[in-house]
This record gives structure tokens, sequence and C-alpha cells, in this order.
């Protein structure tokens, strides 16, 4: 094989190792940038003073009751996402740091910062990223819930609900025979709807080779990190140059029970189904495990009501995302736009694995997602012919009774 | 689309997925404002992917300036120990300069043209040849006889 079609070869195979974001975060977040963009395009045409203001105004609305907003003028210089990485620093126990990265193009949701941090025993990568939550804090506040162990192999997890009301989330994810990548993380939630959020890795990239045994910095060395004073002003300066839009008026992401029961309904007669015995938090996803014909699968339903809305043509948007391989069947008749695949999908550790996917956009823009693979659980997944077909996947999918009314 | 987007910007990252998903975001908020326009256009999601270089070389451009000296080539030797070839592809990926990584990415990931890749990165059509050629000798010398390993399609 001449070298550049072994080159063509390798590098989809090296592809197969990127992240698995799924396509609604992505889009998600690339909104709220977009969003982000075009106030600050719009302020700038405006004048430099307006941007200021504007923020001024959106920390006094976030936090009503709370102290006079500091006048913006003090605050301009600490949203740099610089300020990240130097706040960062010196709240690091002693050690040699590399590789140090402001992450300078993150506009939202807040400064981050990357760096290789070594004591003496090996490279940790460490991640440090802000955000801004939505108050008051309650049950389906992003990133206040320990990860769920079907989903993500665990060490153990801790979550601490503070006297002051804030929210700490010590995450340990485990090395599993095939990956001995661990990645920690420290989730501090403030009453004032600061998120700090550290992530480690022992690792330089968060993929193998694994530099170390563990990640370098203990759980109360994390703690300290998220939960210092240092970053008040930084997640001061940068909360949203807008107010978030109110969640009162859309539909919400339905609870894990809700789509739970909706999956009880809608599998075929014969099918057995398992909804594991570990709490499902996350809203608008549900995973469970279904037998067929003596073939175990595990399926995870995303339902997400907002797919339809957002600039443009949605549906347009959604029909985009459809790879070569994949199947799409545009909507017609006021009906589903349906994407699905069926994919031998190679995992971490070499081990080919199948994924079959229905992507599901319905008439009146409620997103459903379906994945199927192999496995007893969400991460370790297997070969082989999955229990549900594509054909079971997408009528599961397209029923309208996902739909709020 | 997007699952498209942060493959390609992972390889672009040399296997960074962090770094990847953050530039697979930012090219969509980048193209958010423009979504009306861009979803009327033939293949919005070659737009998409187009954006998405030029975000990765003007973000590497700007961090160059000011990025610290650090001792990365010295730790991430291409003496490689690591026995998956397409890990050792990836940092070796991360090693080449930015422009030749995107050459190579656009031409053997993408499937483009010289001609194509050439309007995608400004480059003349001699300059994206030399850079193809410069990134891929690069590569044989890490990979070399590494590649009999390859499943034969």
């Amino acid at each position: 094989m001449p070298f550049e079609d072994s080159i063509t070869e390798l590098l989809r195979e090296a592809a197969d190792l990127a992240p698995e974001t799924p396509g609604e975060l992505l889009a998600d977040s690339g909104e709220r940038r977009g969003r982000r963009r075009v106030a600050r395009r719009r302020a700038a045409v405006a004048g430099g003073v307006a941007v200021l203001a504007v923020a001024g105004l959106a920390v006094g609305q976030l936090r009503p009751g709370s102290a006079p907003a500091t006048p913006a003028s003090q605050q301009s210089t600490a949203a740099a996402p610089q300020s990240a990485l130097a706040t960062l620093l010196p709240l690091l126990p002693p050690g040699r740091t590399s590789d140090q990265n402001p992450l300078d193009h993150v506009t939202g949701p807040g400064p981050a910062a990357k760096l290789t941090f070594d004591d003496g025993h090996g490279a940790t990568l460490l991640q440090l990223s802000t955000a801004t939550v939505g108050l008051p804090l309650g049950d389906d506040t992003e990133g206040t819930h320990c990860s769920d162990p079907f989903m993500v192999p665990t060490e153990g997890c801790t979550r601490t609900v503070r006297p002051d009301g804030s929210i700490l989330v010590i995450d340990k994810s485990a090395a599993t025979p095939t990956n001995p990548v661990k990645t920690w993380h420290a989730v501090y939630t403030g009453t004032d709807g600061r998120q700090v959020r550290l992530d480690e890795s022992n690792s330089r990239t968060m993929t193998p080779p694994a530099t170390r045994a563990d990640p370098a910095l203990s759980a109360d060395q994390l703690t300290a990190v998220v939960t210092s004073g240092s970053w008040d002003q930084l997640v001061d300066a940068a909360r949203p140059v807008s107010a978030p839009s109110s969640g009162q008026a859309s539909p919400k992401a339905p609870q894990p029970a809700d789509i739970l029961a909706g999956a009880d309904r809608l599998l075929p007669a014969g099918v057995q189904h398992d909804n594991g015995s570990t709490p499902q938090l996350t809203a608008g996803e549900a995973h469970l495990t279904v037998t067929a014909a003596g073939r175990s699968s595990v399926l995870l339903i995303t339902v997400d009501p907002h797919l339809g809305q957002g600039a443009g043509d949605p549906r347009k948007a959604f029909e985009s995302q459809a790879q070569p391989g994949q199947q799409l069947t545009r909507a017609v008749n006021g009906g589903s736009s349906v994407i699905t695949s069926t994919a031998d999908v190679t995992t971490g550790g070499g081990t080919p694995a199948t994924r079959w996917t229905v992507q599901v956009m319905q008439p009146d823009g409620t997103g459903v997602t379906i994945n199927e693979t192999n496995g007893t659980n969400g991460y370790d997944i297997q070969g082989g012919t999955p229990a549900l077909t594509i054909d079971q996947l997408t009528a599961i999918a397209t029923n309208p009774s996902w739909q709020q009314h | 689309m997007g699952r498209r987007l942060v493959r390609t910007a992972y390889l672009l990252n040399g296997g960074d997925a962090h770094l990847a998903e953050d530039l697979a975001q930012e090219t969509l908020g980048r193209i958010y404002s423009k979504w009306r326009r861009i979803s009327r256009m033939e293949n919005p999601a070659g737009y998409a992917q187009t954006v998405l270089f030029h975000t990765f070389l003007s973000h590497r451009r700007r961090r160059a300036s000011t990025e610290q000296v650090t001792d990365r080539f010295a730790e991430t030797a291409v003496s490689d120990p690591d026995p998956a070839l397409r890990l050792t592809l990836l940092r070796a990926l991360g090693q080449l300069p930015v422009q030749d990584r995107a050459v190579l990415v656009l031409r053997f990931w993408e499937d483009r043209s010289v001609e194509e890749t050439a309007a995608v990165l400004r480059l003349s059509a001699s300059g994206v040849r030399s850079r193809s050629s410069r990134a891929l000798d690069r590569l044989r010398a890490v990979l070399g006889d590494q590649l009999d390993e390859l499943p034969r399609p």
C-alpha cells in the first residue's frame, strides 16, 4: 500500500479516538458562543463603553439582592482568559508546570486553562474551566451531581452541600482493563451561580498511555483550588454579557423517570428491560438494558425538546449532520427527519465494538436520540449484533409521545 | 456535522480531546450568526470544515506569539514506546508545524485536492505540495517500519 494510503487509513483510525461529544451539547455551546460573539460585535459597534455597561447590568440582574455590582470599568481587564491560568498557578501544590495553555479563544462558558503538572512522580494533565449557572441552584443544575456509575467507571464520588448552600462534587473515574487513564474532577458551584471545575488525568492528553497510577492532586488539593476566593474577580467579570434566556416559557427536558416510563410503553412486546439500580439524574437522558432473543444491549435515550429551536433552519442543520455511511430519511409530509447508523467503532483499547444510533427530529422539533450498544454498562462496549434492530429503535424514537404538549 | 468537526479538530490538535472540543465549539459559534446564509449553501458542512481550519490557524497564530517556551519536545521524543500506531501518529501530527498539519489533514483526511487545500488555507498549490511532502517525510521518519502493522483495506 502506498504511504499516502497508509496515512489516510491511519488518520481514520486515529480519528476514532476523538471524544464522542454529543451533537446537541456541541450545538448548544456553539450557539452560546455565537450569541456572545454577536452581542460583543454589536456592543463594539455601539462603542466600547456599551459592552461594559451590559456586563455590569447582567451582573446586577443575575444577583438580585446582592451588593451593588462593581463598577464595570474595574472589571474590564479581569475578563482576559489569561487570568484563569494566572489565577490557577499560585493555587497548585509545589511542582513543575509545562505546556501552559490559557485556552485563549474560549469565549464561553467562561475563562479556562490547561497545563501539565508534575510533582516529580509523573505528568498530570490539569484542565480548569469556569461557567455561570442559573439561580437558584436546583436538582437540575448541571455539574452538581456525581456521574452515573453505569455510564462512567467510577472509583468514588462525594457530593457535599456546604452550610452556605454551595455544592461541591469530587468525582473520580476509574481505570478499566482497556483504559488505564483516570480522570478526577472537583466542581464547586457557588450560591452566586459560579462554577469552578478542575479536571486532572494521569496522562498528558486524557488518552493512553498513563503517566502514573493516579493523578497528582488529592481530593483535598482539588477542593482547595476550586473553592478558593481567588476566582471571585474572574468569575464576576466573566458573567454572560446578556442574561441567559429564562427556561420558564419553553418546555424543560424530561426527567429520566419520564423517559424510562416512555420507553416502557414503546418497547416491542417480548422485550425484557431493566432500568438498573443506580439513580439516574441527568435531565433529558436515561439508560436501560434490554434483552430480546437472548441478546442484551444497553439503550441510551436522549430527549431534547429544544432541538427545533435556534437561528436559521434547524431542520436543515439537523439533516446536514448526516455523514457518509449514515442513512438519512428527510422529513416528508410533516414527518420526522431520521439519521441512522450502524457502526463498528473502535474503543480506546482497540477492541471492535458495535454502536447503533438513531437520531430523530420530530415534526414539532423535539429531538430523540437512541444509542444501542452491547455490554453490561455504558462504557465497556462489546461487539456483536445488538438486541433491537434499527427499525425497532426508529419506531421508538419517532413515536409522537415524546413530544410535550 | 458536529461529530465530523470534532474528529477533524482532534486530528488537527494532535489527539488533544479538550482542545478538539473547544475548537469544534468555537467553529460552531463562528458560523452561528451566519447560519441563515450558510444553510442555503449547497454544502453547509463543507463550509463549517473550512471555518474550522481558519479558526485553528488563527488561534494557533495568535498563540504562537504568546506561548511560553516549554520542554514539550524533549519529553515527547519520537522514539515513542507506545505500540499503538495511531497514538504515535497523533503525537507526530502534534509536532508538525501547524500549516503542514492542516495541509495533511485536508489532503488525507478530508480527501481534498491540492487546489482545494490551497484555497482553504490561502496558500499556493506549490506551497501545498511542498508542505504536504515535507509533512509526509516527517511522518515516514516517525512511523517508518511500523506501517506494516496497518490493516490492509
